[in-house]
C-alpha cells in the first residue's frame, strides 16, 4: 500500500502557494554544536532525541548508512535537499512522520532541527513544530539564554530559533512589467526577505520565489505570524491582480498556451526539465478557465509537478547527482504518472 | 611596566599603548592621546591613536573559547559559534552582530517549554485526501462566454440548448439571438 504524502493533498491558496513550512532550531546543553563534537557525543545527541520522540511513530534514518531509495524519497518530499547531508554523513539522522510533513533533523549545523511543511497556505505548520519542539524542550535540556533566547550555532539560527517560509508560483508578476519589483518592494516593507527558488542559478530564473521571514531578535512568536498572514495577503491580491489583467490583455495568448502545454505534458515521451517547468507555468496562469469537459487537471497535480521539478529533477540534474535519474525521458513518465492517475 | 615618557610604575591595565610603547594615562593626556578628551595635538597624534587602537583589536582577536576552543578571529569569519560557552566569551561581538542584523539585541519570544495563544488554521490540510476528479460545475457558469467567441457550427444540438437557456437568464439577448438562429437553421429553419 503506497502511503499519501503531505504534497499529494490540496492546501488553501494553491493557485499561488506551493507550501508552508516552519523550521525550529534547538540546541541542547552539554555538547558542543555539531561542528566541532565528536561522533560519539553526535551518536549520544541522536540517541537522545529517538528517545523523546519514541511515542510519535516518526521513522528514524541514520544518514550514512541510508539507502538510494530512501534518500530520494526524502528528497522528493522536500524533507532534505539534493545536495545537504550527503558530504559529512556520520553522527547525522533523520526522523520523519509517513507523510513527511514533520522531520527532525539531528546534528546538521544544529542539534535539532524541526520543520513542518503543508501544501498551499496555512500558518498550522507553525503549531506542528511548536507541539513538537515543547514536548523536546519538556524532556531534553535545551540550551536557552534570558538574553539570547534559543542559542543556535550561528547569530542567525540564535534568537526566537525558528523560520516560517512560503513558497510561492507567481508567473503572473513575473510576466507583468515591474511586477517584480512592486512585490519585492511590499516584502522588504514587512521586513521578510524574498528570493528565487533556485537563487544561485544564473540561467534560470522561473517564476517559482520563496518568501521567509527574518526576524529573529525585537520580534515575538504573534507579531511574525501576524506579519506573514499581511504580506502573504498582499501577495495574493498583486498576484491575482496581474493574472486577471494579462487574461483581460492576452486571453488568446494564454488560452493557446495552456492547451498546448497540457497537450506536450500529457503526451510527451520525452521532456526537458526545464522546459517542463515552463509549461507548468502556462498551465497555472489560465488554469480554472479551461474547458473541464476536455480537460481535467487539479491544483494538486500542477503543484505535485512543479514541486517535483523544482525539489529534486532539476537540482539533481545541474548537480549530477549519482542515484538518481533525472533525464528527460523520467521526466515525462512522472509528469505523465502525475497527469493521467486521478482517482 | 614603567611608562616611557616619565618612567613611572604603571598601575595594573591603567596604560596606553601608542606606536609599541606604553605610557601612562597621565603622560598619554599630556601628549594628546587621552581616549576621555578626545583632544589630539595634531593629525599626526589621530593618525598614531588609531594605529593603536587597531593593534588593541589585534590583539583581541586571540580571545578564545575556554571550551571549544573556536577564536574571536574564527566567528568573525564564520559567524559560527563552537559551543554554548562562546556566547559568553564574544558576548559583545554576537550582541553587535545582532543588532546588525536585526537592528535590535533584545529577546522578546517564548521560554523553553512555552506556547503562544494563537488562532492557528484548522489542521485540514495535513488530513486532507486526494480531491476526487471534480464534476464540471465550472464549464456550466462559463458556457455563454465560451458560445459568444466560438464557432458554433462545431458545437453540439445540446450544448447550444443549454448555452441558449443560460444566455437568456443572463440577458446576453445578442448572443441568444445568435444561438436561436444556429439552432433553427439545423433544424431546417422551423423552430
Amino acid at each position: 500500500m503506497s502511503i499519501s504524502r503531505w504534497y499529494e493533498s490540496t492546501g488553501r491558496n494553491p493557485e499561488i502557494v506551493l507550501s508552508s513550512k516552519v523550521i525550529m532550531t534547538r540546541n541542547l546543553k552539554g555538547y558542543n554544536f555539531p561542528q566541532t563534537m565528536e561522533l560519539s557525543d553526535k551518536d549520544e545527541v541522536v540517541k537522545k532525541v529517538e528517545d523523546a520522540l519514541s511515542d510519535k511513530g516518526m521513522s528514524s534514518y541514520r544518514m550514512e548508512g541510508i539507502s538510494d531509495k530512501d534518500r530520494s524519497n526524502l528528497i522528493d518530499s522536500q524533507v532534505m535537499s539534493g545536495t545537504s547531508l550527503f558530504s559529512d554523513p556520520e553522527g547525522k539522522a533523520i526522523l520523519t512522520n509517513d507523510s513527511r510533513s514533520l522531520s527532525v533533523v539531528v546534528n546538521d549545523q544544529d542539534h535539532i532541527k524541526i520543520r513542518a511543511q503543508l501544501p498551499g497556505y496555512t500558518n498550522y505548520v507553525y503549531k506542528m513544530c511548536e507541539d513538537l519542539a515543547v514536548d523536546l524542550e519538556n524532556k531534553l535540556d535545551v540550551a536557552f539564554s534570558e538574553k539570547y533566547g534559543y542559542l543556535g550555532s550561528s547569530v542567525v539560527s540564535t534568537g526566537l530559533g525558528f523560520k516560517l517560509m512560503f513558497t510561492i508560483a507567481i508567473p503572473g508578476i513575473v510576466r507583468t512589467g515591474d511586477g517584480l519589483e512592486i512585490l519585492q518592494s511590499k516584502v522588504r516593507a514587512h521586513d521578510w526577505k524574498i528570493y528565487p527558488f533556485f537563487n544561485d542559478d544564473k540561467v534560470l530564473k522561473g517564476d517559482v520565489y520563496v518568501v521567509a521571514s527574518s526576524a529573529s531578535m525585537g520580534h515575538d512568536e504573534i507579531s511574525v505570524l501576524d506579519s506573514a498572514a499581511k504580506l502573504m495577503e498582499e501577495i495574493m491580491m498583486i498576484e491575482n491582480l496581474c493574472r486577471d489583467n494579462l487574461r483581460k490583455n492576452r486571453n488568446d495568448l494564454l488560452e493557446n498556451s495552456f492547451y498546448r502545454a497540457y497537450g506536450i505534458l500529457y503526451y510527451s515521451k520525452s521532456v526537458d526539465p526545464l522546459e517542463a517547468l515552463d509549461l507548468i507555468s502556462w498551465i497555472r496562469l489560465y488554469h480554472g478557465y479551461e474547458d473541464r469537459n476536455e480537460i481535467g487537471i487539479e491544483w494538486d497535480q500542477i503543484n505535485t509537478i512543479t514541486s517535483k521539478l523544482l525539489w529534486s529533477i532539476y537540482p539533481m540534474r545541474i548537480k549530477g547527482s549519482k542515484g538518481y535519474n533525472a533525464d528527460s525521458k523520467y521526466t515525462a513518465a512522472m509528469i505523465a504518472r502525475v497527469i493521467r492517475n486521478r482517482k | 611596566m614603567r611608562c616611557s615618557r616619565c618612567g613611572r610604575q604603571i598601575p595594573n591595565n591603567n596604560f596606553t599603548r601608542i606606536n609599541g610603547a606604553y605610557f601612562c594615562n597621565d603622560c598619554a593626556a599630556d601628549m594628546g592621546f587621552s581616549f576621555f578628551n578626545m583632544n589630539f595635538n595634531s593629525l599626526d597624534g589621530l593618525q598614531q591613536a588609531l594605529h593603536a587602537m587597531n593593534e588593541l583589536d589585534f590583539a583581541n582577536n586571540a580571545v578564545t573559547c575556554s571550551n571549544c576552543g573556536m577564536t574571536l578571529s574564527e566567528f568573525e569569519n564564520t559567524g559560527k559559534l563552537g559551543c554554548i560557552t562562546c556566547f559568553n566569551t564574544f558576548g559583545n561581538e554576537v550582541a553587535k552582530r545582532m543588532f546588525r542584523l536585526y537592528g535590535s539585541n533584545e529577546y522578546m519570544g517564548t521560554k523553553p517549554g512555552e506556547r503562544i495563544e494563537y488562532e492557528f488554521d484548522d489542521a485540514s490540510g495535513e488530513e486532507m485526501q486526494i480531491p476526487e476528479k471534480k464534476a464540471p460545475e465550472k464549464k456550466t457558469e462559463d458556457l455563454a462566454d465560451h458560445m459568444a467567441k466560438a464557432d458554433l457550427g462545431t458545437v453540439s444540438d445540446e450544448k447550444l440548448e443549454q448555452a441558449l437557456k443560460e444566455a437568456i437568464a443572463k440577458e446576453d439577448f445578442v448572443l441568444a439571438a445568435r444561438l436561436r438562429d444556429e439552432i433553427r437553421s439545423r433544424k431546417g429553419g422551423k423552430d
